[in-house]
């Protein structure tokens, strides 16, 4: 009950001329149905009015922390649409399939999708979705990706049936060079993994770098970090670099190993990096007090427990499902994902067209979708120039924070849960982010 | 800010990386001892050895500090005292499980060929791993050690408390095993090693060395597992990376010898300063590429196997798969 008065309350949705403002499920969005008939075709059921979306989602592998809360959080999203009446009467059906971020899983699982579902509300994987994506263009597969590559917005990379979401790995980079020399930072290494995640940021880091004056690049450690391996030649490059700024583009538990062993070998200087960079489990390892000291956290979306209008939706709703469960920063992830497919559905049912064509179509034409708050409206007309996302939020792990709170014990039901860290820089968009003519990806695969 | 660069004397430079080098050596060497053991006992390569090593570091976090066993019964002990015991519960812990998946999957598959059963270890890596993953909710988690990542100096040497451990525990364990090879059981051990029939003949239990090898193969992965797991080069703790350190074990276990004990010490060592050096000297050469540090212990593995075949301390009877 407490969760559709939230909607009732927050909800507010206009199609004014292709301005779209949800920031919440709700069911009032359309006007009246129109005696004119829907056009159906796969993945929707005109007869039992429901809509099926997939998911082929890592749910055991590398991302699997990540993407297991996403996943649940579109569930709750979805479920509490469907209680509230659906959109517009539509059911909307979620159907997951388990990619273990593995390539060819990723194949097979999206062959059990591909003629029972009308799009994909998350995918997750930048080689993944890449490797899928002649099929997916074969099949007029909408598909939300779980990946901040900078070549989804090109439709002659994507051919138009990627809706991607949040500002990409280059242009985030970009804006962590910004908030380093807004710091005083004069010199910034660059390390990261291998392959469209590390040297996409890497690209975009770069150039920032040599887009503001007074700031050179340290150590270059761009594709320099792989996994599994020894990491001593990127620690003595960091250590031995004399920057005080290290841009990190890994996952944490390396990113940490990284952290810790150049701090060790006499690195002065502090940390900064790509959102899957950083985990707020950090904070229950050794290296807590490290990343409390040293480290600035990079955000497409608000995080837990911040108070903006879609956030606390988002909250209620998670904490009604899951009050037992640890507070994450991924559900918001996937709740702002369900509220893109959401308004295509919308757009689509208003043009009484429910085809897998059609959604890409409306995907096409989203402007201004509004989040309540809890990252920046979105748009998907005109150039990516245009419609991209530039800015991204930028938090520092507490550690006293995060340990008042109970740390590692704190469950949802808790009212001053957090992931324990503290807000530094709103939503902004660095000078060089902005300047930036984006124009083509900014690494090519 | 203004962050100053690390400047080290070339001495400083490789006193360090040598330090690093023995440390990260010595937890090959854990590693390796236990792959050793289990081969030379039962002729098994285990290829579940890196999944195990993980379970072991995982049992840690969970005994330490999900649950605080024992040191909720013994709040007056000092905190190392309570986390080595909690270490020491999920080392035997780690040992009961590897010896019941010998008796479940390995001996029932006694005189098959050593292919089938080396398939069957990489069946268990995977199962082991993913149930450990699922056991980390596929995150990292912190074994409350109390080793910490502050540097102590020795002169030129600076090392951290865990990586001091490390070396002390791998010294330790080598003397238990030559100890124990030198017990009742561990002749038996041997003599099945050196010849499974004969040992029978002599009235030596096969079942229960196999039992024993595995035993104390999971157990060294565990150890493995734990030392990689703190320190800074586990400062995130355990995590769905641990497992993966068994496989830069390789190299350690075939440069010593695939059978020899004294081998396993050594290609550990060996290997563990290779990485650490050339990832010192040889990560500014740019035509080199990415990751060579990585490459030079299977460099070295090859041009050992092209001068001895069985390693460095190897008997040549071995049959490999």
């Amino acid at each position: 009950m407490v969760f559709v008065l939230a909607l009732v309350a927050t909800a507010c949705s206009t199609d004014d001329g292709g301005a779209t403002t949800t920031v919440a499920p709700t069911t009032t969005t359309t006007a009246a149905p129109a005696p004119k008939e829907i056009k159906t075709g796969r993945g929707v059921d005109a007869a039992t009015k429901t809509i099926k979306l997939g998911l082929l989602a890592d749910l055991t592998g590398l991302f699997a922390p990540l993407v297991i809360d996403i996943t649940d959080a579109q569930k709750v999203y979805w479920d509490n649409v469907n209680a509230a009446g659906g959109v517009d009467g539509w059911t909307v059906e979620l159907v997951i399939e388990d990619t273990n971020y593995n390539l060819e899983q990723h194949q097979e699982k999206y062959e059990n999708l591909r003629e029972q579902v009308v799009a994909i509300s998350q995918s997750t994987g930048s080689p993944t979705n890449v490797a899928t994506l002649p099929k997916y263009v074969e099949d007029d597969m909408l598909v939300l990706p779980l990946s901040w590559f900078s070549g989804w917005p090109f439709a002659d990379f994507d051919s138009g049936v990627m809706i991607e979401q949040n500002t990409n790995y280059c242009l985030e980079a970009m804006n962590l060079v910004d908030f380093a020399q807004s710091m005083g930072g004069t010199t910034i290494n660059v390390v990261g993994f291998p392959g469209d995640y590390g040297q996409d940021a890497a690209a975009g880091a770069k150039w920032a770098i040599d887009f503001y004056d007074g700031v050179e690049l340290g150590y270059d450690g761009e594709a320099k970090v792989i996994p599994g391996q020894d990491y001593t030649e990127v620690i003595q490059g960091i250590a031995t670099s004399g920057a005080d700024w290290t841009i990190l583009t890994t996952n944490p538990s390396i990113g940490a190993t990284i952290l810790a062993g150049a701090v060790q070998a006499g690195y002065a200087g502090r940390f900064t990096g790509s959102g899957p960079s950083y985990n707020f489990a950090l904070l229950d390892s050794p290296a807590a007090g490290l990343y409390d000291a040293r480290y600035y956290q990079s955000a497409y979306n608000v995080l837990w427990g911040d108070d903006t209008p879609g956030n606390n939706v988002m909250m209620a709703a998670m904490q009604a499902a899951y009050p037992d469960r640890r507070p994450s920063d991924s559900f918001i992830i996937g709740w702002n994902e369900s509220i893109v497919m959401h308004e295509v559905i919308k757009g689509a049912l208003a043009a009484f067209d429910l085809t897998p064509e059609s959604f890409v179509a409306v995907s096409n034409s989203l402007a201004d979708v509004d989040f309540g708050g809890s990252q920046p409206n979105q748009s998907w007309t005109g150039t990516p120039n245009d419609f991209v996302q530039r800015g991204l939020a930028m938090y520092e792990p507490d550690l006293a924070v995060y340990t008042a709170a109970g740390g590692a014990a704190q469950t949802l039901s808790q009212a001053d849960a957090t992931t324990g860290s503290v807000l530094v820089q709103d939503f902004f968009v660095g000078a060089a982010a902005a300047a930036y003519d984006f124009v083509g990806p900014c690494y090519e695969l | 800010m203004i962050a100053q660069a690390v400047s080290q004397s070339g001495v400083d430079k490789f006193v360090n990386a040598l330090g690093s080098g023995v440390a990260l050596g010595a937890i090959y060497a854990l590693l390796a001892l236990g792959f050793v053991i289990i081969f030379k006992a039962t002729q098994v390569v285990n290829f579940a050895h890196g999944a195990i090593a993980a379970l072991g570091a995982y049992l840690v976090s969970y005994f330490a500090v999900t649950i605080n066993i024992p040191g909720r019964w013994m709040t007056f002990a000092p905190d190392w005292l309570q986390w080595s015991l909690s270490a020491l519960v999920a080392v035997l812990l780690t040992a009961v499980v590897g010896m019941i998946v010998e008796r479940i999957t390995i001996r029932p598959m006694i005189g098959e060929p050593l292919f089938a059963i080396a398939m069957i270890t990489l069946g268990l890596d995977l199962i082991i791993r993913t149930t450990t993953n699922d056991l980390l909710d596929n995150t990292n988690a912190g074994l409350g050690d109390p080793f910490g990542l502050e540097v102590l100096t020795f002169g030129a040497l600076r090392l951290d408390a865990a990586q001091i451990a490390t070396i002390g525990v791998t010294i330790v364990v080598v003397l238990l095993l030559m100890w124990f090879f030198r017990t009742r059981t561990g002749v038996a051990v041997r003599a099945t090693a050196f010849d499974q029939e004969a040992a029978m003949a002599q009235g030596i239990s096969v079942g229960k060395v196999f039992a024993i090898a595995w035993g104390i193969g999971a157990a060294l992965a565990a150890l493995g597992g734990i030392f990689s797991s703190v320190g800074s080069r586990g400062a995130a703790g355990v995590s769905p990376f641990t497992a993966l350190i068994a496989f830069r074990a390789f190299p350690a276990i075939i440069i010593g010898g695939l059978d020899s004990i004294a081998g396993a010490v050594a290609g550990g060592m060996i290997v563990g300063v290779l990485e650490v050096m050339a990832g010192t000297y040889l990560g500014g050469i740019s035509w080199l590429g990415t990751g060579f540090s990585g490459i030079v212990p299977w460099l070295v593995m090859m041009a050992v196997l092209l001068v001895k075949p069985y390693g460095l301390f190897g008997t040549e009877e071995i049959r490999r798969v």
